[in-house]
């Protein structure tokens, strides 16, 4: 019998901490990565994942390494 | 990356400026269908207006701009756009059988909406294998 289990692919960022550690407002971030804020928004609650060339911009702008921000997780449901 | 929102603009406002000389040119020469003639009237005031508008903010354009780069902004665009195309179809589809049934002076409307989707379905067949060939 076929497994009832989903493999959904998640990805986690660290995005929210890492700019509040810096005292960085989203507006501020945002106009960095010249995204609008409501993207900033979405991608630290995790709604929305972002390309690789934002990804890139952002672990730039934070001068931390993709991984370092980005965590990808496997999760089986 | 910078997008061309001020040129777009500028274009519009091209564009509703010539419209609107047209109508000028027609008060003379009287050269247009009254179709053309309210068309080029709305068309070239609303134009007119909202790229003047646009042009004089500098904050539409840096709106503009921000909506031109931000890629979830295109995703958000470019799903609802695949989104209303099916629900467009949906209902267009189910007004022609519906009127289909009734036949006789409907058929014309039911030619005209079924053409319409069969070229949407085309256009947008022809657009994916060229944008998958080059992407």
């Amino acid at each position: 019998m076929e497994s009832k289990l989903s493999v959904e692919d998640c990805m986690k960022n660290r995005l929210e901490e890492l700019r509040k550690e810096r005292n960085i407002k989203q507006e501020e971030l945002a106009e960095a990565m010249n995204v609008s804020r409501q993207t900033i928004g979405s991608l630290e609650n995790g709604r929305y994942n972002p390309s690789i060339v934002l990804a890139f911009k952002l672990a730039s702008f934070f001068d931390l390494k993709i991984e370092e921000i980005f965590v990808y997780e496997e999760e089986n449901k | 990356m910078k997008t061309n929102a001020k040129l777009y603009y500028l274009i519009f406002l091209v564009v509703g400026i010539l419209m609107l000389v047209n109508l000028l040119i027609d008060l003379y020469v009287d050269y247009l269908p009254e179709y053309l003639k309210g068309f080029f009237l709305s068309g070239g005031v609303v134009f007119t207006l909202v790229s003047s508008i646009y042009l004089s903010n500098k904050s539409f354009i840096k709106k503009a701009d921000l909506a031109g780069n931000d890629e979830r902004i295109k995703m958000i665009r470019s799903r609802s756009c695949e989104i209303s195309f099916v629900i467009v179809s949906i209902i267009a589809l189910t007004i022609c059988i519906v009127l289909g049934c009734f036949g006789g002076k409907y058929m014309p409307y039911v030619s005209t909406i079924s053409t319409l989707i069969i070229a949407y379905t085309l256009v947008q067949v022809i657009v994916r294998t060229i944008l998958s060939k080059k992407l």
